[in-house]
């Protein structure tokens, strides 16, 4: 045996070793790297689940009893805008929701003004409702109406020192089992 | 073949893994990913210039939309429109928004329509007063939402849209406004120093509310492009 070819033949295995493991890391980099969704080739996936929204949102399962996940989501909206958080509000909103001011003329839609879809309702919010800077928004005297899957609340709502008796009204829509806020008509009570 | 040749070597191998995996992540220009070739012009659009919205997306323009140019530069002939300068003389204005730049033009088509486009740039919040806090200061009763356009090369673009009316004293018949509008951005950093333009659009109704706002759409369509990653609402 050539004395030269027994090492070169007896190290193969040890040589061979290292550059196959190299070559099996890179390929599960590669490997892991094609199912990233920010993979710059990488196939298309399954979206992520939709985050949870209304009453699903604040921690509230289905089998949650209705008057008690409805009262959950108006609470945490009034928490949430002193809170300024406009994300986690929008969360209550189904995607079909408006916002209507009623001027205080509850029998004439004629002068009411609407705020359509959820970017105009977070636009109000950002715009008009943060910058008031409120440190109290609290419904009460909820008086809740059931339908089925959907429901209609009127309340009154303490802001700081405003207080609207019966002077809004919510509607909310039951989605998947998450209570979620369809509509908010407010300034409903008349003026004297 | 000897250890410390057959390290570097791993090592060397190694490191052009990691770099072919996750270099484009890490430098997507140098990789060639996600750069707009380079006579085009990127921006990035959004319903509100304070919180990032999950309307926002990147949109590719025509005329350049920068504080870094001149605003006037965008084009006086968009589609069968033309338009004329009609500088901002009201010195209010001038004196409560402190723009870097204000462009106001009055486009008209041949059907006798007109349209107004006021291009704000600025590089502080100071410019940026949304347009219903003036419309409502000014006693004018509107209603807000949004509307998207789709792009003639993909994608869309989404802006808010009021509709509003006022009756002035000795008319008989409300006047209204359409007014469409969004924000451009340099970069998606969004840094106020970098500045902030409002594009808005103006006009009286035609129609109904939805043939106005075809116009309106018409219009961006002619200055914009695409919207290359625009789609459902992105999250946050």
């Amino acid at each position: 045996m050539n004395s030269l070819c027994k090492p070169r033949n007896d190290s193969r295995p040890h040589m061979r070793q290292p550059i196959v493991t190299v070559i099996l890391v890179a390929l599960m980099i590669a490997t892991a790297a094609c199912s990233s969704p920010t993979g710059a080739d990488s196939e298309p996936v399954a979206a992520p689940p939709p985050p949870a929204a209304g009453s699903c949102a604040l921690g509230l399962d289905a089998a949650t009893p209705a008057e008690e996940a409805i009262r959950a989501v108006l609470l945490a909206e009034g928490e949430l805008v002193v809170q300024q958080d406009i994300d986690a509000l929008m969360q209550l909103w189904s995607e079909d929701s408006r916002v209507v001011d009623a001027k205080n003329t509850p029998d004439d839609e004629a002068d009411d003004q609407y705020w359509d879809g959820k970017d105009a309702i977070r636009h109000r919010y950002v715009r008009t409702v943060f910058p008031g800077a409120p440190d109290q928004v609290q419904p009460s005297d909820l008086v809740i109406s059931l339908d089925g899957e959907q429901a209609v609340v009127l309340a009154t709502t303490h802001i700081g020192s405003e207080i609207s008796p019966d002077g809004d009204r919510w509607e909310l829509v039951r989605i998947d089992g998450c209570w979620l806020l369809r509509s908010l008509t407010y300034n409903l009570e008349a003026r004297p | 073949m000897n250890a410390p040749f057959r390290s570097l070597l791993a090592t060397a191998a190694l490191i052009a893994g990691l770099a072919f995996v996750y270099g484009p992540r890490i430098s997507p220009g140098l990789f060639g990913q996600e750069q707009p070739a380079s006579n085009e012009l990127t921006y990035v659009a959004d319903l509100d210039f304070w919180r990032r919205t999950d309307r926002e997306t990147a949109v590719v323009a025509h005329a350049r939309f920068d504080l870094d140019a001149d605003l006037r530069n965008v084009p006086l002939t968009v589609g069968e429109w033309t338009g004329e300068e009609v500088p901002q003389t009201n010195q209010e204005v001038m004196i409560l928004l402190e723009p870097e730049q204000y462009v106001q033009r009055l486009y008209r088509n041949e059907a006798g329509q007109y349209l107004w486009l006021s291009l704000i740039g600025g590089r502080s919040s100071q410019p940026f007063h949304p347009p219903d806090i003036c419309y409502d200061a000014d006693g004018w009763r509107y209603n807000l939402s949004s509307t998207s356009i789709t792009l003639d090369e993909g994608g869309e673009i989404y802006g808010l849209w009021m509709d509003a009316q006022k009756l002035f004293p000795g008319e008989s018949v409300p006047t209204d406004h359409v007014v469409f509008y969004f924000y451009l951005f340099p970069n998606r950093d969004r840094d106020l120093q970098d500045g902030i333009v409002l594009f808005k659009l103006t006009s009286g109704k035609y129609g109904t509310l939805e043939d106005t706002l075809a116009i309106h759409r018409d219009f961006v369509r002619h200055l914009f492009n695409s919207a290359p990653d625009s789609g459902a609402r992105r999250r946050l």
